[in-house]
């Protein structure tokens, strides 16, 4: 859903934070490439970073070095969420403590990128966070996501509104799982799961498991 | 000092006096018993002397005056002379006898003839005066007539009583001076006993260790000297002792300050290089950035080249730095291991995913044989191992592949990493451990690495106490293991789905509820729901939206609703609604299209965050993070 940056007219404005100078040079050169008109703004240290911020609500994109001076670096990044909440930030440090990722990411990050990354995998990063995900360094080995199973498969829902994850969950429905059952194969929790089974009745139209078990087998079969 | 066990010499107590004792006593007894015996003998043969004497000078006397009363025939004058005599020299019998020794006259008890041995007998003739005169002129001439002979008998009873008392007396003198002897021995030796025992007592203690001790003595003469040169000799080697300690103490103080200084030291060039390599990195990684995007400028074949040539540098210093930097901050203590219950096969994916192409560069098989085990450790570190180890393995084998696969054995999982490369041979297989260490890389070409590879992984396995194990031969390949605890998988994390999000505990089970009235929208924001693992309830207005919340009995984390909605409402009120339906202030979002002012205003007074459309994904979950969170900890 990147539509707002892939529009022509509109601009992409990004903060990027950091202490060492050939860094914000060298970023700058990848974050050029996210759309066709960028605006990056500069900041050295927190009190820039937040002085920068203030000027320009409107950012889509904050890029930010975990060590600056001004704040300890998690104290930071909370401050700053907390000051700017819906601004996306990311951080980029030189440290790959998986600690400070998890910290990072529970301070409000959506995402964590390691300095040593190469430029695809920085772009990726970014790309990814901007479509709505948490990056972390995990998925720098440039796997992408695995594709639900196309909604093809169970015919008779196609236009139900239901999302690929739906489908699979009345899949496993159809099979007679228990939430519990498909919270573990989907890995997923399992109020997210009862949610997607509500959803699921929904778009069959019943009211409890046993209908809605029969209903999909005779769709699967019909 | 150790104390020497000290040996007691049996007797050694009692021997010196027994000697001494002995010494005084025995001499003193000889020769008091020699004296006495003398002195006692001579005193009695002198009284047996004298008791012949008696007799003899008894029967002179008698032999002078009796003549006149024989001559005269007086018997009455012999009998009174006789008498007279007896009583005078004490004698027991007296008898004067006829020349045909017939008895003339006694006087004094008669007496039998055995009893000799009680008695001393003594005769004299009695002689005229004349014969007596010519016997004298001319002895043994012829036998002067002889008127008689006297007899006087004499008891030895007064010897007797006199020999017994002597002895008695001469008994008494020798145990009065043996007791003198003795008690002089006895405090003799007692004093001289006590003043060896002293010094002995002080050698003792000289020997347990007790290097103070001394002995006080006030003697002079041989004792004293003997204690005066022992006294010298505890406070020679008291000194001597003294003065070892002092130096021993100095040089284990110049011990400890210089061993103090080196681990200073090499934790300050642990902590500066690490600080160092860090800032140093940091142009490094710009440097990086910097040719990516020259490379995409590069139009001709030899630029590129040049280009190509430059990142392998670049990317070749980011290795080495990235491992010098582990060394020292391992060195320094600047990593912790976190240990944790995890399986190992994701671990096993990644490393296959990483290395499979490197492997296939060297057109080598890199097979990593699944393992269903779950292991209690560093899983970050563990990672770092193995894959230090696979790189290694593939940089050292030219054909045939690498295997890595996991045993159990007891409580542990051996995993090992098996090449068919060129070995390691066996004088070598410690040091290849060690830094910058390489083997087979006499040319020291740096894409090889700089040899630290082996150093991190042993470095990092003693900071997880994990063993690691090699066994090669050259020619045969080499096989490194590491053993790890196995753990327990009941306590393994539940990591998030297959994209590698974890899901953070703040939105384990977070719900938010949108509101939109355009069915596309909806669907659209459910399918990204779905991948951010957050519970998305759709509704179509407040109605639907309540509906489905009373079904599902949960209450939103966040509304967010589109301020537009068909009808007299509108988002705002939707959200007021609800908000007093659960009697909470629920955070919301409002989501417009508008930019009329009067709805920008309005949307303002509300007081609610806004969002434009179209919803630019990052944004919405960046607020939907703050507000959760924000959420979660109001309640």
């Amino acid at each position: 859903m990147n539509a707002r940056t892939s529009q022509p007219g509109t601009v992409f404005k990004v903060v990027l934070a950091d202490d060492h100078p050939l860094i914000r040079e060298g970023v700058r050169r990848v974050v050029a490439q996210l759309a066709p008109r960028t605006v990056i703004l500069d900041a050295h240290d927190y009190p820039s970073l937040f002085a920068q911020s203030a000027l320009h609500p409107e950012l889509d994109l904050a890029l930010v070095d975990l060590n600056m001076p001004g704040f300890v670096g998690i104290q930071g990044i909370a401050q700053y969420r907390n000051r700017f909440p819906d601004i996306p930030l990311v951080v980029l440090s030189a440290s790959e403590a998986q600690q400070d990722v998890r910290q990072v990411i529970r301070a409000g990050a959506l995402g964590y990128i390691p300095k040593s990354s190469s430029t695809e995998v920085m772009l990726h990063a970014l790309r990814q966070v901007l479509a709505g995900c948490v990056f972390m360094p995990r998925c720098n080995d440039g796997s992408t996501p695995p594709v639900p199973t196309p909604a093809a498969e169970i015919p008779g829902l196609q236009d139900k509104g239901l999302t690929a994850r739906q489908f699979e969950v009345a899949r496993l429905l159809a099979r007679g799982c228990t939430n519990k059952t498909i919270a573990e194969l989907l890995s997923l929790s399992e109020a997210t799961v009862k949610i997607h089974v509500a959803a699921v009745f929904r778009a069959l139209g019943v009211g409890n498991r046993a209908e809605a078990v029969l209903s999909l087998q005779r769709l699967t079969q019909g | 000092m150790k104390a020497i066990p000290s040996v007691r010499q049996p007797g050694r107590d009692g021997s010196i006096r027994r000697h001494i004792l002995l010494i005084a006593l025995l001499p003193a007894l000889l020769t008091a018993f020699a004296m006495v015996a003398y002195f006692t003998s001579r005193t009695l043969s002198q009284a047996e002397a004298a008791l012949q004497a008696r007799a003899s000078q008894a029967t002179r006397h008698l032999a002078g005056v009796l003549p006149y009363g024989l001559i005269t025939g007086d018997l009455a004058m012999v009998r009174e002379q006789l008498a007279s005599e007896l009583h005078d020299s004490r004698l027991v019998s007296v008898r004067v006898l006829d020349a045909q020794e017939r008895v003339i006259e006694a006087v004094g008890e008669t007496l039998r003839v055995e009893d000799d041995g009680q008695y001393v007998r003594h005769r004299r003739g009695i002689m005229l005066p004349a014969a007596e005169v010519a016997e004298l002129v001319d002895p043994g001439g012829v036998a002067a007539p002889r008127l008689g002979t006297v007899e006087v008998t004499l008891t030895r009873d007064g010897l007797r009583d006199f020999r017994r008392t002597t002895f008695l007396h001469a008994a008494l003198l020798m145990t009065a001076a043996l007791a003198l002897s003795a008690a002089l021995a006895w405090r003799l030796s007692r004093r001289l006993a006590g003043q060896l025992g002293q010094i002995g007592e002080a050698v003792e203690r000289l020997a347990q260790g007790d290097l103070a001790a001394r002995v006080r003595l006030g003697a002079d003469g041989e004792i004293g000297q003997l204690a005066h040169g022992i006294n010298r000799m505890a406070e020679a080697l008291q000194a001597h002792r003294t003065e070892l300690e002092l130096r021993i103490l100095d040089a284990v103080a110049d011990l400890a300050a210089k061993k103090d200084m080196a681990e200073r030291a090499n934790l300050a060039k642990s902590r500066f290089f690490a600080a160092a390599s860090h800032d140093l990195r940091q142009p490094l990684h710009a440097l990086s950035l910097f040719v990516a995007a020259l490379k995409t400028r590069a139009r001709d074949p030899e630029t590129q080249d040049l280009i190509e040539s430059i990142e392998a540098s670049t990317a070749a210093m980011e290795l080495l730095f990235a491992a010098l930097l582990d060394i020292s901050r391992l060195d320094a203590g600047a990593i912790e291991a976190h240990h944790e219950h995890f399986a190992l096969q994701p671990l096993f994916d990644i490393l296959s995913k990483q290395f499979g192409a490197l492997a296939g560069e060297k057109h080598l098989k890199l097979r990593i044989r699944p393992c269903n085990a779950v292991i209690h450790s560093d899983p970050l570190l563990i990672e770092r191992i193995l894959a230090n180890l696979i790189t290694n393995a593939i940089r050292y084998t030219d054909d045939g592949g690498v295997v890595v696969g996991c045993r159990r054995r007891g409580r542990m999982l051996r995993i090992s990493v098996i090449d068919s490369g060129r070995g390691i041979p066996p004088e070598q297989q410690k040091s290849v451990f060690q830094e910058f260490v390489q083997l087979h890389n006499p040319a020291r070409d740096r894409s090889k690495g700089l040899g630290l590879g082996l150093a991190i992984v042993a470095r990092l396995a003693r900071l997880l106490d994990h063993r690691i194990d090699l066994v090669s031969r050259p020619g045969r390949g080499s096989n490194f293991s590491i053993d790890v605890p196995l753990g327990d998988p009941a306590r393994v994390r539940v990591r998030g789905d297959a994209t590698g999000e974890v899901v953070e505990p703040v939105f384990a089970d977070a719900m938010v509820l949108l509101v939109d009235d355009e069915a596309a929208i909806l669907h659209a924001m459910a399918e990204l729901f779905d991948s951010w693992n957050i519970g998305l309830v759709t509704a179509r207005n407040a109605d639907e939206a309540e509906q489905w919340l009373d079904t599902l009995e949960r209450t939103p984390d966040v509304i967010v609703s589109d301020y537009r909605l068909p009808g007299d409402t509108d988002g705002i009120a939707v959200i007021a609604r609800l908000r007093e339906k659960f009697g909470r202030a629920i955070p919301a979002i409002l989501v417009t299209g508008d930019t009329a002012p009067e709805s920008l205003q309005r949307i303002a007074q509300a007081g609610l965050p806004l969002l434009h459309k179209p919803l630019r994904p990052a944004k919405l979950r960046a607020l939907l993070t703050h507000l959760i969170q924000q959420s979660r900890t109001m309640q």
